[in-house]
C-alpha cells in the first residue's frame, strides 16, 4: 500500500482562532475516505490545505508534492467538487468541456459526452439556466472524465434531493472508482454514504477525535439492545453511551468483546451517525 | 478559419484561458465595439445622407462635396495625411468604448470569480495563478484594444464607401482621391503598435485595477479610485505637488508617446500623423521602464494574492 496523503503536525489559524491543531493523518491509495465533523470543525480547512488552496503549517505531502506551492501540478492528478454553486454561471455546458479539455491533459471528452447523453442536460445552455441538480450532474461529469488519481468531494450533494444524491453516490462507484483511485468526502449524511466507505476521520474542534477503518470500527464499536433483566449489567460494563427510545434501552461499547456482549442481548454494527455523535460529546 | 481558432481540441492551456475569457468578457471584447460601429454608421448616414448636415474638421465647416472638392485642389501627399487624419478620429468613439471596456474588464477580472464562487472551480484546474493572471491582463491589454482595432478598420472602409458615394456624378475619382491616398496596412500597424505603447506606458494603472480586483470585498471601481483620489488630494493640499496625479493622468491619456507634456487630454489634432517608429520611440524615456518596473511589481502581488485568496 502506497501513502497518496501524508500530514504531520499540520496546523492552521485563522487569527487567534486555530481551525486545525497538530493533524496527523496518512491516507492510502484505493480508500474512499469520510471526513467527519461538526460545522466549524475544521473539515474543510482540512481539505482546502490538501488541494493547496490555503496555507498552512506543518508538513503535508499530497502524491509526493507540496499542495500550496505546487497547486497548479497537484491539480493535474486531483479533481474536487467543493459545492455545486463553483461552476461559473455565465459559462456554458459545451465551454466547460472545451476548458476542462484545454487545461487538461487526461481529459476524456468521449467520455464527459456520454455520461451527459445520459441526462436531460442541454449543451448549449448556461449554468445559470440549469437546476441544481443538473449543474451537479454537468460538474460530476467533467470530473469523472479527467484520470485523475484523488477525487476530494466536500458536501457534493449539499441541497440536492434524496433521487440525485443516491445517483450521484452510485455513479461515482460505478463510473469512477477503482483501487488506482482514492476518495476524499465530507457530507451532513453521514448514512449515505456510511456503506462505501473504507475509512473513516473524525475530527471535532480542529482535532482528529478518531481514524480507523471500517472494519476495525466495525470490530471495536458495537451496538447492544440488552433484553430487559440484564440493563443493569450492561450498564456496569461502562458502555460509551445509554440511550433509551420508545422504552427499549440500547448501549453502545468500545473495544469489548462480541462474545461477552452476546449474552446480555442482541448485538449489532453501530453506524457512523451514531457513533459521530458520541465522539462530538467528547467521550 | 475562426471557428478553428475558438474551438478547443485537445491540451491547450493557453488557449482555454484565453478562450475562457472570451466567453466571459464576450460583451465588453465583442458586442461594445460591435453596437458603437452601428451607431456611428446609423448616424453618419442619417446626418449625412439624410439631413445633408455639414462637417466640422479643424475648424472649418464642409458639406462633403466641398471637401472632395477642396480636397482634391491640394496636393498628394496633403490629401493622404488629411484623409488618415480624418480616418484616424473617426475610430476614437470605438476606441474609447473599448478603453472603458478594458478599465472594467480590469477592475473585475479577479474579483468577479471570487463574487460567484467560481474561483473554486478555477482552481480545481491545473492552472497556476501565473497564468490566469497573465491571461486575464492579455486579455484586458491586447485582445480588447485589437478586436476594436479590427472594428475600427471596418469603419473606416465603411466611411470611404460612403466617401466614394458622393464622388459619383462629379468628376473626382473615388480612388485617386480616397481609396488610393489610404495605407490600411500602415494605418492599422499604427494603430495596433499605439494600443501595444499605450498599453506598455499604461501598465501600472491597469495592473493596479488587477489588484484591486484581486482584494476589493466590493465594488473594486471604488476602492481603486477613492483611495488614489484622497492621497493625490493630501499631496497637494499638504506638499503642493501633484506627482500622482501627473504619473496617473499621462499614462492613462498617453500623453508620454506624443511627448505632449502638457499633461492631460488626447492630442487629436496630431492622430494619424505619427509613424509607428515615432509611437514605438517614446520608449526610450526612462519613465517608461519605471512605470514597467513598478507594473511588474504590482502584478507581482496580484498573483500572490490570487494563491492566498481562495475565497
Amino acid at each position: 500500500m502506497t501513502n497518496i496523503i501524508t500530514a504531520k503536525n499540520l496546523n492552521k489559524s485563522f487569527g487567534s482562532f486555530q481551525a486545525l491543531k497538530n493533524i496527523n493523518l496518512t491516507i492510502q491509495k484505493g480508500q474512499i475516505v469520510g471526513i467527519i465533523g461538526a460545522n466549524g470543525a475544521g473539515k474543510t480547512t482540512l481539505l482546502n490545505s490538501i488541494l493547496g488552496l490555503s496555507a498552512y503549517d506543518g508538513d503535508l505531502n499530497v502524491l509526493g508534492l507540496d499542495p500550496y506551492s505546487q497547486r497548479d501540478e497537484l491539480m493535474k492528478q486531483i479533481c474536487f467538487i467543493s459545492d455545486v454553486a463553483t461552476l461559473p454561471k455565465w459559462i456554458k455546458v459545451s465551454e466547460a468541456i472545451d476548458f476542462v479539455e484545454g487545461v487538461h491533459k487526461s481529459f476524456n471528452r468521449e467520455k464527459a459526452l456520454a455520461f451527459l447523453a445520459g441526462t436531460t442536460v442541454p449543451l448549449d445552455k448556461k449554468i445559470r439556466q440549469l437546476s441544481k441538480g443538473m449543474i451537479v450532474q454537468v460538474h460530476l461529469a467533467l470530473i469523472m472524465s479527467i484520470d485523475a488519481k484523488i477525487l476530494v468531494l466536500d458536501e457534493p450533494t449539499l441541497g440536492l434531493d434524496i433521487i440525485y444524491r443516491k445517483k450521484f453516490y452510485h455513479q461515482l462507484l460505478e463510473d469512477f472508482f477503482d483501487e488506482d483511485r482514492t476518495i476524499l468526502i465530507t457530507t451532513h449524511q453521514v448514512d449515505e454514504i456510511e456503506n462505501i466507505l473504507s475509512q473513516v476521520i473524525f475530527i471535532r474542534e480542529g482535532e482528529i477525535a478518531l481514524e480507523a477503518n471500517m472494519e476495525a470500527i466495525t470490530e471495536d464499536w458495537m451496538m447492544l439492545n440488552p433484553t430487559a433483566q440484564n440493563i443493569a449489567a450492561a450498564r456496569a460494563l461502562s458502555p460509551a453511551s445509554e440511550q433509551t427510545m420508545l422504552g427499549r434501552t440500547s448501549f453502545i461499547f468500545n473495544g469489548k468483546s462480541r462474545a461477552e456482549l452476546e449474552k446480555l442481548g442482541d448485538v449489532s454494527r453501530v453506524n457512523l451517525s451514531d457513533l459521530f455523535v458520541i465522539l462530538m460529546e467528547g467521550k | 478559419m475562426l471557428a478553428s481558432i475558438i474551438k478547443i481540441n485537445g491540451y491547450n492551456p493557453f488557449k482555454a484561458l484565453m478562450l475562457r475569457e472570451y466567453w466571459e468578457n464576450r460583451r465588453a471584447i465583442f458586442t461594445t465595439p460591435l453596437v458603437i460601429t452601428g451607431i456611428s454608421m446609423v448616424l453618419i448616414i442619417i446626418s449625412m445622407g439624410l439631413l445633408g448636415r455639414s462637417i466640422n474638421i479643424d475648424g472649418h465647416s464642409y458639406t462633403l462635396n466641398e471637401m472632395i472638392a477642396n480636397m482634391s485642389a491640394q496636393k498628394a501627399q496633403d490629401i493622404s495625411a488629411h484623409i488618415n487624419h480624418i480616418l484616424m478620429v473617426s475610430t476614437l468613439p470605438i476606441m474609447i468604448g473599448a478603453w472603458f471596456c478594458m478599465v472594467f474588464t480590469a477592475l473585475g477580472a479577479l474579483y468577479d470569480e471570487r463574487k460567484d464562487n467560481s474561483i473554486l472551480f478555477w482552481k480545481s484546474m491545473p492552472v497556476s495563478d501565473l497564468q490566469t493572471v497573465l491571461a486575464k491582463l492579455l486579455n484586458v491589454m491586447l485582445v480588447i484594444p485589437f478586436v476594436a482595432i479590427g472594428f475600427t478598420v471596418i469603419f473606416q472602409v465603411f466611411l470611404l464607401i460612403v466617401g466614394s458615394f458622393t464622388t459619383l456624378g462629379t468628376e473626382y475619382s473615388a480612388w485617386d482621391l480616397l481609396w488610393s491616398s489610404t495605407n490600411f496596412p500602415l494605418m492599422v500597424f499604427s494603430e495596433m503598435t499605439y494600443m501595444i505603447i499605450y498599453g506598455l506606458w499604461a501598465l501600472p494603472i491597469f495592473a493596479w485595477f488587477m489588484l484591486v480586483s484581486v482584494i476589493a470585498k466590493r465594488t473594486p471601481l471604488l476602492l481603486a479610485t477613492i483611495p488614489v483620489a484622497l492621497v493625490i488630494l493630501f499631496e497637494t493640499l499638504f506638499f503642493q505637488s501633484e506627482y500622482l496625479a501627473r504619473f496617473i493622468g499621462m499614462r492613462l491619456t498617453g500623453a508620454h508617446i506624443f511627448g505632449t507634456d502638457d499633461g492631460f487630454g488626447l492630442n487629436f489634432t496630431s492622430l494619424g500623423a505619427h509613424t509607428p517608429l515615432d509611437i514605438i520611440q517614446s520608449a526610450a524615456q526612462p519613465e517608461f521602464w519605471f512605470g514597467l518596473a513598478i507594473a511588474a511589481a504590482i502584478l507581482y502581488a496580484t498573483i500572490l494574492l490570487r494563491k492566498r485568496n481562495s475565497l
